[in-house]
């Protein structure tokens, strides 16, 4: 193929927002209400339709304040279930925010079904049902309403920088074969974490069965990383419990019918193995802890306890996943089983590197702007802020758009110069040119999940980290770096895998310097250091951030206090 | 697996001329379209299951399959999105039939807010070759 100047594609914008997902989406809605005039582009990589996290659909909002629930306590219970460490700034701002985002998804179209006294069904004191196979058309029907420009199957590869300031971004059209050059006065991340750094659950055909969505791939954080902006916490991995095989969520079962979690013993293990530690209100981390160290002592496996469920039950509970995970109830009928008969039996993932339910990603303000200017990020690449999930993520998207909006006047768009773009021209579409070697992607993903698994606290290897292996993991993972430019495409869809690969590889080289700086085990699982098996408060309560070069290709870590607001003080 | 794309029923949706609705749904560009004009999985182990091109498919062509590594058994499930509601049909592998319905939409966005032209979610929007359906959100 041949890629000359007449596939490059120069747009200009005000508002550049990166990934159609629930934050971006709620972006530009906000920005459109703020002021209809400005112009605001999304790129997607997919269709706004369904892509990313929700294309599936979800059963539930997970963050949400229910009633007597308050910002404050949001707060508490967020900061409790992450071992203390959070950015109590950030959190309490979504927690204004989260009920709205939930209004606004309900006017649009989202059913939430409600009980006699017209209240929603709750489960547990953060999080609501709700019917949500549709979920994601019809945030994409409200945002294409707003009349935002949409651009889909465009796969952003870099930001363009001009000194410590952003002023847009590169991509190529998956479809089209163009090169796009957005020149913007604001830019906001609002893409998807990273799944497929580490080697997943299932393999071969069905390595994608797992349960966050592939096709999130860390280019957010990569296109962060690349340009300097400061990271926090990636060391905070995502583990989740899930449906074995399936890999299917469990608040349907756990909290939704009320499910416990027990041995096979038949024991409801938490409480009466765990009761020490605190039990069923352990944080989620524990509770898996928990389930592993059952696994290892020999009273595996572990199951929610539907057996006690009708069969009418059973038989809801299995069209309910049809919102978010219907291979399970594809499975079931498959097996000729219902849950009532064959309790779900529940297994641990593969980390993920997540900002909406764990906290990797941007070092933000309040408003979301990050250590570049006019850069903000929000949702699932925006750190310090777990458990935000899909209100979450929305209320971050508008907290953004109110920052950026009635400020856009006075930022100047800044032209971008060609040699810039020639230079990333040639980086993107090179792989499309054989080299003297050939590497698919695939390969080169294999390779860097097996990798991460073996050396970087795997399922292999029990999600334990030690600091001689994660020196293997930085050293090979460096090697592979290199083999990089042996990548090879024969078309479009490819050479957007390629892009994957190499962004995912730049989330792992982060990733592994913030593993080996916590020296403390701060998130059983999630983050457990072998040779340091304890918490550490006196020493670690604190942000582990990081700055990559790339010129160097070396990444500085910053450490950052953690600070505790005066909540009775903010509320005023 | 993850999806079968019966070629029987598949008519390419006006392809080359439009862009197909599970060519536009997977959210991980996983659908091809073959030189006799008709779709096909590029690669079925990248497949997540997301159901999105099964919905969407005005010819009923396409049903998710789970891999025989983990249920040991066959069984196929189909899903038809409407503007209001999902209707999903699972067989087992002896043919027994499953049918669920879902709501797709709240009864108050359905009455006031929405308007029919702008669904591109949904196979009853879709008549014939539209070409509304088919380039709406397609780009600037």
């Amino acid at each position: 193929m041949d890629f000359n100047s007449e596939k490059i594609e120069k747009i200009k914008t005000d508002f550049l927002i990166i990934g159609a997902g629930a934050a971006g989406c709620f972006a530009a809605y906000e920005a459109k209400k703020l002021n209809p005039n400005i112009d605001v582009l999304i790129l997607e990589k997919a269709h706004i339709d369904r892509s990313g996290c929700l294309a599936a659909g979800v059963n539930a909002i997970n963050a949400y304040l229910t009633p007597g629930q308050t910002p404050e306590s949001f707060v508490e219970y967020v900061k409790n279930d992450s071992m203390d460490l959070i950015r109590e700034d950030l959190v309490y701002t979504i927690a204004k925010e989260i009920n709205n985002v939930v209004k606004l998804l309900e006017e649009w179209g989202l059913p939430i079904p409600k009980d006699e006294n017209g209240e929603y069904y709750t489960r547990g004191r953060g999080s609501i049902v709700v019917q949500g196979e549709r979920v994601k058309p019809i945030i994409a029907q409200a945002t294409k309403a707003t009349k935002a420009k949409i651009l889909n199957r465009v796969v952003v590869t870099n930001l363009i920088k001009d000194k410590n300031k952003v002023c847009g971004a590169f991509g190529f059209g998956v479809r089209d074969g163009k090169f796009y050059v957005i020149q913007a006065k604001a830019v906001l991340v609002a893409t998807g974490g990273a799944s497929g750094i580490y080697k997943p659950n299932n393999e071969g055909e069905s390595r994608h069965k797992m349960w966050y969505s592939p096709f999130n791939t860390g280019a957010g954080y990569a296109i962060g990383i690349r340009a300097g902006a400061e990271m926090t916490t990636f060391e905070m991995r995502y583990v989740s419990m899930r449906i074995k095989d399936l890999m299917a969520p469990t608040g349907a079962v756990a909290q939704g019918v009320k499910a416990q979690q027990v041995n096979s013993l038949g024991e409801r293990y938490l409480e009466e193995r765990y009761l020490e530690k605190g039990g069923k209100s352990m944080p989620t981390a524990m509770r898996m802890w928990a389930t592993l160290q059952e696994n290892k002592e020999g009273r595996g496996p572990c199951y929610l306890d539907t057996t006690h469920l009708t069969k009418e039950q059973a038989e809801k509970l299995k069209a309910f996943y049809l919102h978010m995970t219907p291979g399970l109830t594809l499975y079931w009928t498959s097996r000729g089983t219902t849950p009532d008969i064959d309790p779900p039996e529940i297994t641990s993932t593969e980390p993920y590197i997540v900002g909406g339910h764990a906290q990797a990603g941007y070092w933000i303000n309040t408003n979301r702007m990050s250590n570049i200017e006019n850069l903000y990020a929000a949702g699932d690449v925006a750190g310090g802020a777990p458990k935000k999930y899909l209100s979450g993520a929305g209320a971050e998207g508008m907290i953004a758009a109110r920052d950026i909006i009635p400020n856009l006047n006075k930022i100047n768009s800044e032209d971008i110069n060609d040699k810039d773009i020639k230079d990333e021209l040639k980086r993107v579409f090179n792989f499309m040119e054989r080299q003297s070697k050939e590497i698919l992607p695939d390969e080169l993903e294999l390779r860097m999940q097996k990798i991460m698994d073996e050396y970087a606290g795997g399922i292999s290897s029990d999600y334990i980290l030690n600091e001689q292996k994660l020196l293997k993991a930085r050293k090979h993972i460096k090697q592979l770096k290199e083999e990089t430019k042996y990548l090879y495409a024969q078309n479009l869809h490819e050479l957007m895998k390629c892009h994957e690969v190499i962004d995912r590889l730049d989330v792992a080289t982060v990733l592994i310097e913030h593993l080996l700086y916590r020296k403390e085990t701060r998130w059983p699982i999630y983050q457990s250091r072998g040779d340091y098996p304890n918490r550490d408060d006196k020493n670690w309560l604190k942000f582990i951030n990081s700055v990559y070069d790339k010129e160097k290709d070396k990444v500085s870590i910053i450490e950052r206090k953690c600070e505790t607001l005066n909540l009775k003080t903010l509320q005023k | 697996m993850g999806i079968y794309i019966d070629q029987n029923l598949c008519n390419g949706c006006g392809f080359p001329d439009h862009e197909t609705p599970c060519n536009m749904a997977c959210p991980g560009d996983l659908i091809l379209m073959q030189s006799n004009g008709k779709a096909q999985i590029a690669c079925n182990a990248d497949c997540w299951d997301c159901v999105a091109c099964v919905k969407i498919c005005p010819q009923q062509a396409i049903d998710i399959r789970l891999p025989f590594e983990i249920t040991g058994k066959q069984g196929s499930l189909k899903s038809r999105a409407y503007r209001d509601k999902t209707i999903w049909t699972i067989k087992d592998e002896k043919g027994n039939e499953e049918v669920f319905e879902t709501p797709a939409r709240n009864e108050a966005s359905l009455s006031t807010l929405i308007n029919p032209e702008e669904f591109t979610d949904s196979i009853d929007s879709f008549k014939g070759i539209s070409k509304t359906f088919l380039d709406l959100g397609s780009g600037i």
